[in-house]
């Protein structure tokens, strides 16, 4: 040990210092003192008990000073319950009278160097000193708003939830002020204050709780309380047989409301729906109507487009195509060439002239023309052969091939043959009929000037004869 | 039953950080080694002066 007067370092158990001779017994008695009350301060700390532990390293302090750990824990006590500034003077005291390793370093360090700490600190502070001037100016609801913002920053600092507590209290909210006075405990369960708040409420509470139950007193319920945003609202707590009872006026307005609801459901929705709904099956059934009227449409215009192109089929079935017409005209130039006109004729027949370009169908032209010239001309000689030995009817014949092959055949002599035939076989409707036609078709020949009288002369005959014909064809009908 | 008033004087003004330099220069840091150490001078030395 060192003597506390000299320094010097001596082992003397009884304490007495051999270079100065002072005792050292008692030096030594308030050191022990002191770490004792250090000892317990620091159990007391670590059960949550601050105010006990804070009282007990004070007292560490009053007997050694220079006691570093019970000034160190002394200050982290006081930070802890919020009390910023004690907690600074500590620690910075510690510094001063141990400069070297000393474990307030790491403690000033984070209060200096903290982002925006102290500041925050010394804020909740002086906020809290707000609250304290509106609490004593009488304004307790913008002490309980200011107290509210303090706890918000620093939720340790028990003073402020000590006021808040004893607001509330004051207010009749003993439920509210339990439960600051609840978290209080958990920082500091040897407050005094604290302890002495939550007895009372504690009490009273207790106490209502037993009046209620004695009187059965349902008007004197329980609350049911919360929080919103800052306001405290507080509800009478009902049961539901309550609640009903209290709201059969309401409930009987929403059965009402309800009947009501449901009769204009009724009477004008459900009617409007179905007229809507008829409304859009009718379009519907327009619409499918005028489709069908449109499908229609185009079956007939597809009908007439298939029958158009099975006439035009039809023209050209048993007609060649383009090569077979070709190899048949071929044939048919060919066998023209050798004067086989009946090869050139069944040649010909092969022959689709539509087929054909422009040449081929010039060649046809030109081979058919040269065998209807022959043919129409043998056939004019059997005629002119047939009338003149009177085979009229043979004659007849010939004369419409000839027509057959060319109707202008000799400018009008076959037709005017032709007519003669009929005159001389007392067939007058067809003698004025080609009669007629010669006289129309060759009005400035001599055959047709010729053919316009004899239509004039031959009129009444050709009526005449119709109307035998007509007779006769009654009388048969009536013998029948 | 607790009277608000009386409790409400309870509850001083807390200290803020530019008051602390004076509340740490105010400070008495005379512990009982202090007390000792003068009452041993004050033993030693005469009510004459003379040592």
């Amino acid at each position: 040990m060192k003597c506390y007067v000299c320094d010097y370092e001596f082992e003397n158990q009884q304490g007495i210092c051999p270079n100065c001779g002072t005792d050292n017994s008692l030096y030594t008695a308030i050191i022990a003192s002191s770490n004792r009350c250090y000892n317990e301060g620091l159990e007391l700390a670590k059960v949550r008990n601050l105010t006990g532990a804070a009282t007990k390293l004070t007292a560490a302090l009053r007997f050694n000073k220079m006691n570093t750990d019970a000034r160190n824990l002394l200050g982290l006590v006081y930070f802890e319950t919020g009390e910023t500034v004690l907690a600074i003077r500590e620690w910075v005291i510690s510094k001063n009278l141990q400069a070297e390793d000393n474990d307030v370093d790491r403690y000033l360090h984070e209060i200096q160097y903290g982002p925006g700490l102290l500041e925050r600190l010394d804020e909740t502070n002086r906020k809290y000193n707000q609250a304290l001037t509106y609490c004593y100016e009488g304004s307790r609801d913008l002490t309980r708003i200011q107290l509210k913002r303090v706890l918000k920053n620093q939720p340790k600092m028990v003073k402020a939830r000590l006021l808040l507590a004893l607001l509330y209290m004051q207010d009749d909210e003993y439920e509210n002020a339990r439960k600051e006075l609840r978290i209080a405990m958990r920082i500091d369960g040897g407050n005094p204050l604290t302890v002495s708040y939550l007895n009372e409420v504690n009490d009273v509470l207790r106490e209502r709780s037993e009046k209620r139950k004695k009187k059965g007193d349902r008007k004197d319920k329980e609350a049911v309380s919360f929080q919103d945003g800052n306001d405290t609202v507080v509800m009478p707590r009902q049961t539901f047989i309550e609640a009903l009872d209290a709201s059969k006026g309401g409930i009987l307005n929403i059965i009402i409301g309800m009947v009501i609801g449901l009769l204009v459901c009724i009477f004008l929705i459900v009617p409007e729906v179905r007229q809507r709904e008829n409304t859009n099956t009718a379009n519907a059934l327009v619409s499918a109507n005028e489709n069908a009227a449109n499908s229609a449409t185009d079956v007939t215009t597809l009908q007439q487009q298939v029958a158009d192109l099975t006439a035009r089929l039809d023209k050209y079935e048993g007609q060649s195509d383009v090569k077979t017409s070709y190899e048949s005209l071929l044939s048919a130039v060919t066998a023209a060439g050798n004067g086989d006109s009946e090869t050139v004729k069944t040649a010909l027949a092969s022959v689709n002239r539509d087929v054909l370009d422009s040449s081929g169908q010039a060649a046809y032209d030109s081979v058919s023309g040269t065998i209807n010239a022959a043919a129409a001309k043998a056939a004019f000689d059997a005629g002119e052969t047939a009338r003149n030995s009177g085979d009229y009817p043979t004659a007849i014949t010939q004369y419409l091939a000839v027509l057959a092959l060319d109707e202008r055949y000799s400018d009008g002599d076959a037709l005017y043959r032709l007519a003669q035939c009929y005159e001389k076989s007392e067939d007058y409707a067809n003698a004025v009929t080609y009669y007629q036609k010669l006289a129309e078709a060759f009005p400035d020949t001599t055959n047709g000037r010729k053919a316009a009288r004899k239509v004039i002369s031959l009129a009444d005959k050709a009526a005449a004869a119709a109307q035998n014909q007509a007779d006769a064809g009654n009388t048969a009908g009536a013998g029948n | 039953m607790i009277d608000f008033e009386e409790e409400l004087k309870r509850f001083k003004p807390a200290m803020e950080v530019e008051d602390a330099a004076d509340v740490i220069r105010r400070s008495d840091l005379t512990d009982m080694i202090d007390i000792m150490k003068k009452l041993t001078e004050e033993k030693n030395t005469p009510a004459d002066g003379r040592q």
